[in-house]
């Protein structure tokens, strides 16, 4: 298995002794680039990098989401008020909590889920795509479910607890600190969990049977096969749907907002809902600007390590 | 005791694994189960307890209520038909030639640049909504269909090229090269030659997009204010959240008005998608 973005064209083109294709030489294909390219670069460049840039110049000045003609250059004020800003440093707590629950719950189900799959059981194909339901959901109507299900009176999960004994009486989900963003981390595991099975299943697939009955022979036991052979094969794709994974949920906006927009008590404020709330609902844009930077300078080292990863392990 | 190996009796192991899919499915069944199941009641057995499993009283006055358009739901699912294949259209149209480029071309900056792309399918969304939203502002595109169709496709994009740039790797060099001593153009092989190899791709591309583009909630909510603009997300939300809470039936029939033919289409196409989403990472 080989993961790469770039760079494998230099180990092909050592196998192939001509190049017929180049038309005009290398200048051709450079043209050829800019030309294919445009679309693409002027789109992102315009939605993504522009407001990038503009995120920088907002987070310096005192500036107004409606009233953007009356900014003042403020420094690094918005900063020095963001580090003494305890629900800022609470909204990084839960969105660390959030991402890493959600990330090991999501893996761990929708792993067993694939190694179940995998195997020769009843109506496979059709548990394969039944499987897949809780991915196409939308955001919103999960998190309408989610209030639904959740509800401390006429919800189904306090009166299922209940049923079985596992509670003594209605837990508060949504109105209480301390069970809020528990019930959003099991909506959202269970939201996530079959695009984990998905790729892992994929994964499992290009498996090769050779290796297994190699191993069998050699008497390696069901335990030692999955170790030694199973988790090898799919490192790759762990690695890229887990950093996947934490950058999305990092970054999710929908669940939270469709259900509790950070309360009761910032319980649920997350980066994404804190910095939403400054600039749509307080209009203070150049603070909210200020929260995007420290975010960006944050992704900035995680991603490093994301693409460091995706290049690397090109060697098996 | 874990010396006992399974696959010396197949039979045992594929009995035993269907056993224990039992429990994962419940997880994944039951909520999908209780939104049907609701939006089949009337609205005040939804809010008794002990719970109906099974309607008693099996209605469609809700799918009827929604059809009839009585909060909207015609304008929001027009919205999203409109501006999900808009979407479709233009992030597939865009990511062929760039992803073509990827896989094919020789120049300069070419790994920044796929870097670069990639990346930004990290930032997040709040961050460049914000300033997203004051450019539109200046550009009159606040509150149009157009406004939402590009902001979805720029996040579309850095997925899709990535998948067309998988897909289009696949294809053998020689067809091309044999193309070009035909005298095909790059664009004549991009356009004959390439572009009808690449059909799983153009299908993986065009459901992924689609998909982002339907149930996107923050761009669509965030640049539009008119309720006349709203896609589903947005429309469900500040309907259900705000004026008709607690109208749960009322809006699981809706729910489930939007949600089956996606998930139709989703499960009858997921092999091209997997396909794209692994075409990237995995080389046999």
């Amino acid at each position: 298995m080989q993961l790469s973005i770039g760079k494998r064209e230099t180990q092909q083109s050592g196998a192939r002794r001509r190049r017929i294709l180049p038309s005009g030489g290398r200048r051709g294909d450079w043209l050829y680039a800019m030309l294919f390219l445009a679309p693409c670069l002027f789109i992102i460049s315009v939605v993504i990098f522009y407001p990038l840039v503009r995120v920088l110049f907002y987070s310096v000045h005192n500036t107004h989401l409606m009233l953007p003609a009356q900014q003042v250059f403020v420094g690094l004020d918005n900063f020095k008020l963001l580090l003494k800003d305890k629900i800022f440093k609470t909204a990084v707590f839960n969105t660390l909590v959030f991402t890493q629950f959600s990330v090991v719950g999501g893996f761990l189900v929708g792993f067993v889920l694939a190694l179940l799959l995998n195997e020769r059981v009843l109506l496979r194909n059709l548990w394969r795509g039944a499987a897949l339901i809780p991915w196409v959901v939308p955001g919103v109507i999960l998190s309408l479910l989610t209030l639904y299900m959740f509800n401390s009176e006429v919800g189904i999960i306090n009166y299922t607890l209940k049923t079985f004994g596992l509670i003594d009486e209605m837990i508060s989900w949504f109105g209480s600190t301390d069970h809020a963003l528990w019930a959003l981390i099991i909506a959202n595991i269970w939201n996530q969990t079959p695009f984990y099975m998905l790729m892992l299943l994929a994964g499992l697939q290009t498996r090769p049977d050779e290796l297994m009955e190699a191993a069998k022979i050699d008497g390696a036991g069901m335990f030692s096969r999955f170790r030694y052979i199973t988790l090898p094969h799919l490192s790759g794709i762990i690695l890229i749907v887990t950093s996947l994974m934490v950058v999305w949920n990092f970054n999710n906006f929908d669940l939270f907002w469709a259900t509790t927009q950070g309360g009761p008590v910032n319980a649920t404020m997350t980066l994404s809902v804190y910095t939403y709330r400054q600039a749509f609902l307080s209009f203070k844009m150049g603070y909210a600007s200020a929260i995007s930077v420290l975010w960006l300078l944050g992704l900035l080292a995680f991603s490093t390590i994301y693409i460091r990863a995706m290049e690397g392990d090109r060697s098996v | 005791m874990f010396d006992i190996d399974l696959d010396q009796h197949p039979r045992l192991k594929s009995a035993i694994s269907t056993l224990l899919l039992v429990i994962p499915f419940l997880f994944i069944f039951f909520p999908t189960f209780w939104m049907l199941s609701t939006s089949f009641k009337p609205n005040k057995d939804a809010f008794q307890i002990p719970p109906q499993w099974i309607p008693q009283e099996f209605t469609l006055v809700n799918y009827a209520d929604q059809l009839a358009d009585r909060t909207g739901f015609v304008v929001f699912v027009r919205n999203g038909v409109l501006v999900s294949v808009a979407t479709m259209l233009l992030t597939t149209a865009v990511a062929v030639p760039a992803g073509y480029a990827f896989a094919r071309l020789r120049f300069w900056a070419k790994r920044t640049l796929l870097i670069v792309i990639l990346a930004s399918q990290m930032f997040p969304p709040v961050i460049i909504v914000i300033t997203l939203y004051t450019l539109y502002r200046q550009l009159n595109l606040l509150d149009t269909h157009l406004g939402m169709v590009i902001s979805f496709t720029s996040y579309s994009l850095p997925f899709s090229i990535w998948m067309m740039r998988g897909f289009c790797e696949t294809i053998p060099e020689e067809i091309e090269e044999s193309a070009f001593v035909d005298g095909c153009g790059r664009v004549a092989i991009l356009w004959r030659i390439v572009l009808p190899l690449i059909k799983p791709g153009l299908v993986a591309v065009g459901l992924f997009s689609f998909l982002h583009a339907w149930n996107n909630l923050i761009f669509s909510l965030s640049l539009t204010s008119s309720p006349n603009m709203r896609t589903i997300p947005p429309g469900f939300l500040l309907t259900y959240v705000g004026e008709f809470q607690y109208r749960w039936s009322e809006m699981f029939a809706g729910a489930v008005i939007v949600t089956v033919p996606t998930v139709i289409l989703f499960i009858g196409l997921q092999r091209f998608l997997v396909r794209g989403l692994t075409a990237g990472a995995v080389k046999g």
